[in-house]
Parts: C-alpha cells; structure tokens; sequence
C-alpha cells in the first residue's frame, strides 16, 4: 500500500474529502442504478407469474 | 421534384391564409431579444458582448416554437397520411415542406436580425456577418428541428418533449453561428467559420431529409 | 435461396424510391468516418484502446472471412439469427449473465483498490488525481454505450430487428447514469485542482451534452406508448445524436480555444506519459465498469424481453 496507515488513506493530504465524496456518490449511483435494474426484473417476472396464475384461474373455471 | 414544386405552392398557400403562423416566431424574436436590456442592463459595452448570444439564442428558439406545428397540422388532417401514401419520393416533399417554412419563417428571421443587432449596439460593421451567419444557420437549425419535430408529431404535450430532443442537437449551429460574430467583434477573420456553418448546412440538408422522412413514416405507425 | 432473399428485401422497401443498401452503405460510410475521426482526435489512452481494437477486429476478419468465408458468414448469420431472436437472446444472457457480474466485481474491486490505496500519487494534483480511477471509465463508458446505442439504431432501422430496439432501452438509462457520474467527480476533481466546482472546460461541456442526449433518448422512449414505435423513434433519435456528438466535440473543442478557458488534463500537462503504474488500475477499472456496463444491460434487455413477449408460450414456462 502506497499509504502508511488507513488513517491516512482516509486522509490522502488534504484530498481525502473530494476523493473520498466522488467515490461515495460515483459508486453509491452507479449500485443505485444495477439495484433499479434488478429490482425492476423481479417485479416484472413476480406481475407475470400472477397475470398468468390469475389466467389459468378463470380457465379452470370456465 | 413534381412533388417538391407541389408542396412548396401548398405551403406558401397556407401561409398566407393564415398569417399568424409566419408572422409569431418574428415577433417571439423581437420581444426575446428586446428584454435582453431590461433584464440585465442597458450599458452599451454589456450589450455589445452579449449581443451575438443574445440574438442566436433568441433566433434558435424561435425557430423552433415554429417548428412545432410543421407536421402536426398535416397530421390533424390527414394530409400527412396522403402525402406518405403518394407516389412521389418523400425526401423531396419534405425538403418543400422545409424550403417553404424557411421562406416563411427563417427568412424573415434573417433580415430583421440586422436592426436587432444595432439596437443592441453592435457596430455596422459586423451586421453583414450576423446576416450571413444567420442565413446559413437557420436553414440548418429547420432541418435539425423537422428531425425532432417528425417524431413528436403524434404525441401530446410534445412541444416540450420536442425542446429536450432538438436543444442539444442544436449547440454546433449555436457554437458556430455566436463564433462567428464574436469573431467579427474582435476583427478576426470570419470566412472559416461561417465555411463550417456552411458544411453543417450541408450535411443537414443531404441527410435530413431521410432522417424526416423516416420519424414521419415511424410516428404514423408505418 | 439468393433469388427468394432479393424478392423478400424488394418487397421490404417498396415504398422507398432508394433501394434499402443504399441507406445501409452510405450511414456506415458515415460511422466508419465518425470512428476515424474519434481516433485521430482522442488522446492516447483511448487511441490505444480503439486502434488495440481495430486490429484484433482486422485479424478476425483476415482468418475469418478471408480464409474461411464459408464458415465465417455462416456462423455470423446464426449469431444473427439466435442473438436477433428474443428467446435464444434471453437464454444466452441467462447463461453469461453470472460470469460478466464475476468479471465485472472483480475487475472494479482490484481497479480501485489497486488505484486508490497502491497507486503512487501525482506530481502535481497530488491524490486528488485518483478520481481518475472513477472519471475516466465513466466519461469513456458513457461515450462508448453512446456509439454503440447509434450502432443499435442503425440496426434497428435498417433490418428493424427487435433485439437491436430492445437494447437502445436497455443501453441510455445507465449511460446516462455514466454522464452524470462523470460529471459529478470531474466537478469534485475541479474543487482541489481548479479552485472551483464548476468551469465550462470543453471535456466537462461535451459530457453535459452526451447526459442531454441520453435524456432525450430516454424521455422520447417514455413517452410513445406503443413499445416498437418508440423503440425505432430512439434509434432513429440515436443515430442523428451519434453524428451530432461528433460535431458537438469539434465545436466544442474550438469554442474553448476562442475563450482562452482551462485546460488542464487529468493526466497532466498536455503531453506527458501516463505512467505504467498509474494506466494499470486504470484498465482494470475501465474494463470493470465497461463489463458492469454489460450487466445492467443484459439485466434490463432481459425485463424488457419478458414484457413485450409476456404472451408467448416459452414466456409462460419460463415465469411459472
């Protein structure tokens, strides 16, 4: 490690604050955005199993 | 070109039965930029740097509030589908359609620029090259426009749709057509720049006319 | 087998004057004269990369097409074929989805690391040079899922493919995100470097742009209800944007040198060498991000797959 201590990796000089909040918002966005993706796939798949449940239902009843 | 002459008569015909439609977007660009020295400050020197922005922005927007209603009359109507289904190339009915509103629109735009630009006191001098800058940028920033305008032209509330696609794909027109007065102010030479306008207006006009026809053929579900 | 194919395609384009190729050759004249000039223009690292690229594309052609032409086109007509159907699209990415989120985790994770904790600093940003290791895969991921969005379009235009449609849906929403992370750690780079947030620097502007674009995108995709009418507006969109990306880098390359701006490059002065120690981390990142990148695509082409096909049968089997 290029850093003596984690303290100091926290620290970079006097950087730590602009490294470390473009970071935290870059990869806080970018897990954001695969999280929706996800989260959007589940829920489709979740609405389609119901929609076709709901079908073979009123099948079954006819 | 049956097709072209057609609707360039067509177009010019409806325009002069309704006026209003021409004579809007010159009157939006002259209330736009006169409020320019009431909302910042009537100091010559301050309006004479602000003034090729001013007067480009102010330009571009107008045209494309006008651009709004290119297709969407025809769609209203039915013409659109008629014009779609005849047998003349559709590349040419929309360069009418374009040609005419330029004339219309576009032109008149580009000789009331000059007084414009004296009121907001930029030396005689450069007023030739704001007119040459407008008179190739416009056209281009139709064609550009008719692009985003063929494929709105079936949706609701699709003026301010039409804004978000057509602003962005604006900013060489701007970049350029703002250049080059700028350039004029300074003395500098003009010619390259307004060379570059020239062959963005190329390539609009060669290749645009696809791009339209195909949003049309797209947006009427065809 | 020739004869059938010419009558099906002149039956395609029967309302055009233009035989359908012609559209085809002259949009890819464009984008092969789009590329050359991101090439000439772009600094070395990408330069790198895309001419890296072009030459184990040219080597692939050479044995491929060259040597064994048969074999070549066949195998490129089924890829065609299976990746342009829905289903055989959904179950490869099935099958290659675990192993890009493997390859993605891993390659981001060391990237970083690597470049935040092991890399030497800067000789003259000092440590705030390491938002490189985010900024630099962002503003390239967000450029590249741009061009390959155009490609899509022109896809999707020409051979009206609906997998070509399916992917511009799934490729704008993170190349937005891509923007705007670049954007935001390019503002935060400037703070130290710059002494202010915000400069109207010519790579920040062009990126404003690219994240104006994709919103277009998205916003014309949203709103036409119809799914395949919207998704041929976005390639068409798509297609007009990647030519007028090109022109907006030029105009606003020269805009910055009329107004004197800053011009301080993230890898130093102008010039200069990235140094090995440095580039390594930031390859893996940005290759880390490009296979993310390939995730949530997947990801979202998958959703939108199974929406638009909710009424086929392998659909049925594949939900219950």
């Amino acid at each position: 490690m290029y850093f003596d201590s984690f303290a100091a990796l926290w620290q970079m000089g006097v950087h730590g604050p602009f490294v470390w909040s473009a970071f935290g918002i870059g990869v806080a966005l970018i897990l954001l955005n695969v999280g929706v993706a996800v989260s959007r796939g589940r829920r489709v798949r979740r609405d389609l199993k119901n929609i076709i449940r709901r079908q073979k239902m009123m099948q079954e009843r006819q | 070109m049956r097709g072209f002459n057609a609707t360039l008569q067509r177009e010019v015909l409806l325009a002069m039965r309704s006026p209003a439609e021409v004579i809007n977007p010159l009157f939006f660009f002259v209330v736009v930029v006169s409020l320019f020295p009431l909302a910042v400050s009537p100091t010559p020197d301050l309006l004479r740097e602000m003034a090729p922005g001013v007067i480009w922005v102010a330009a571009l927007l107008a045209v494309m509030l006008s651009l709004d209603g290119l297709f969407r009359t025809d769609e209203e109507t039915g013409v659109l589908d008629q014009l779609l289904v005849a047998p003349v190339e559709l590349y040419f009915t929309v360069l009418a359609k374009i040609v005419a509103h330029w004339l219309l629109v576009g032109l008149p735009l580009v000789l009331v620029a000059p007084v414009l630009g004296y009121m907001l006191q930029l030396p005689v001098s450069v007023l030739g090259t704001l007119m040459w800058g407008l008179l190739l940028g416009t056209p281009s920033l139709m064609v550009i426009g008719a692009i985003g305008a063929s494929l709105t032209v079936g949706l609701r509330r699709g003026s301010m749709l039409l804004a978000l696609l057509v602003l962005p794909l604006y900013i060489p027109v701007l970049v350029f057509g703002a250049g080059s007065l700028g350039r004029a102010l300074e003395a500098l030479p003009v010619n390259p720049v307004l060379a570059v306008l020239g062959a963005v207006l190329a390539l609009a006009l060669s290749l645009g006319p696809f791009a339209i026809a195909l949003g049309l053929r797209i947006s009427t579900g065809d | 087998m020739q004869d059938s194919r010419a009558e099906h395609r002149s039956q395609a384009s029967v309302n055009m004057a233009l035989p359908g190729h012609f559209y085809l050759i002259s949009l890819v004249t464009l984008l092969a004269a789009v590329l050359t000039w991101f090439i000439w223009s772009a600094p070395v690292l990408p330069r790198s990369i895309w001419l890296g690229g072009g030459w184990v594309f040219g080597v692939v052609f050479y044995f491929g097409a060259l040597r064994y032409p048969d074999l070549y086109w066949r195998t490129l007509e089924r890829w065609y074929h299976e990746l342009g159907s829905p289903r055989y699209f959904y179950r490869l990415s099935g099958l290659w989805l675990p192993w890009l989120v493997a390859i993605a985790v891993v390659l981001c994770l060391t990237g970083l690391v690597w470049g935040l904790a092991f890399a030497p600093p800067h000789h003259e940003q000092g440590n705030s040079y390491r938002i490189i290791y985010l900024h630099v895969p962002a503003s390239s991921a967000a450029l590249m899922g741009y061009m390959a969005m155009g490609v899509a379009g022109l896809v999707a235009l020409v051979w009206r493919l609906k997998m070509a449609e399916i992917m511009i849906k799934a490729i704008a929403p993170f190349g937005a995100v891509m923007a705007a992370v670049s954007l935001i750690s390019g503002a935060i780079w400037g703070r130290p470097t710059w002494g202010t947030y915000w400069i109207w620097d010519a790579r920040l502007t062009s990126m404003l742009i690219l994240l104006f674009l994709y919103l277009g995108v998205i916003a014309l995709q949203n709103a036409i209800r119809d799914p395949r009418q919207a998704g041929r507006a976005a390639s068409l969109l798509s297609v007009v944007g990647v030519i007028n990306v090109v022109i907006v880098r030029y105009s606003v390359d020269w805009w910055q040198s009329l107004h004197q701006g800053s011009s301080m490059s993230m890898f130093g002065t102008a010039g200069s060498a990235i140094h090995p120690s440095m580039l390594a981390p930031l390859l893996l990142s940005m290759f880390g991000i490009y296979f993310l990148y390939a995730v949530t695509v997947l990801v979202r082409a998958r959703t939108e797959i199974l929406w638009r096909e909710r009424k086929s049968q392998w659909v049925r089997e594949e939900v219950s």
